[in-house]
């Protein structure tokens, strides 16, 4: 049997000009979902030769990098123009995505960014997590009703 | 009971039952019964949402979140049918 949780963890990520971010460091499954949901946008096909609409889903390129911000993003440094802490931290999605649409375009890419290339190395030391990991197997639990 | 030892009464609009960064409950209508002694208390509230296994982890902690971050160990916590939270608190970790 093998243990299917992961213990909460976080990284904290340096950003320019002295600020940081402090970010889930993997996602849950649940997390994972509501990330691929928010990426996503309906969308019509109509073939030709029927003139039929069908529905269906394609990425939104601009919905995924947020969605992927708000999936990761639990904390940060930023202040407003007077210097006062924009606070995120356990606030509500709507919150958060309107901190994310106030400040400048180039801090919100650097945000992007950072958090896209953290995504990237957890990914790839799990993959190197899972080469190296090794279990016992245990039995096979049989319900007595049908054993 | 004296004046004194009366709990300190505390509301909020919004708080969370947490497991590390994770959400184990959203609770509306927050009210906590302060204890004067122990700055411990006994939390109520409305549940808006909640995560049965997640409530089930430990350590978990009441936060109340905002510039002034109000923060307590949970002590146990149960979710009645209704939905109000039902929650001992330890001692007020930080505010």
């Amino acid at each position: 049997m093998s243990i299917r949780v992961r213990r909460p963890a976080t990284d904290r990520l340096e950003l320019s000009e002295g600020d940081f971010l402090i970010v889930k460091q993997d996602l849950t499954a649940g997390e994972y979902r509501e990330l691929m949901r928010a990426s996503m946008r309906p969308l019509l096909v109509t073939t030709t030769a029927t003139g039929a609409a069908t529905p269906t889903m394609e990425l939104d390129p601009i919905a995924a990098g947020v969605a992927m911000v708000l999936a990761y993003l639990l904390d940060w440094s930023f202040t407003d123009a007077d210097g006062r802490p924009i606070l995120i931290a356990d606030q509500p999605a709507a919150v958060v995505t309107a901190a994310l649409d106030v400040i400048d375009s180039d801090a919100y890419m650097e945000v992007q960014k950072a958090i896209q290339r953290h995504q990237g190395a957890r990914a790839a030391a799990l993959a190197e997590e899972k080469k190296t990991r090794t279990g016992a197997r245990a039995p096979d639990r049989t319900l007595m009703s049908v054993g | 009971m004296q004046i004194d030892e009366a709990p300190l009464p505390f509301t909020a609009a919004r708080g969370l039952v947490k497991h590390a960064y994770h959400t184990a409950a959203e609770v509306r209508g927050v009210s906590v019964a302060i204890d004067r002694r122990t700055y411990g208390g006994a939390l109520t509230g409305t549940v808006v949402s909640s995560n049965p296994i997640l409530l089930a982890q430990s350590p978990l902690v009441f936060v109340v979140p905002g510039k002034r971050v109000w923060r307590w160990p949970v002590e146990s916590v149960q979710v009645t049918a209704e939905g109000q939270v039902i929650a001992r608190l330890g001692a007020l970790e930080g505010m």
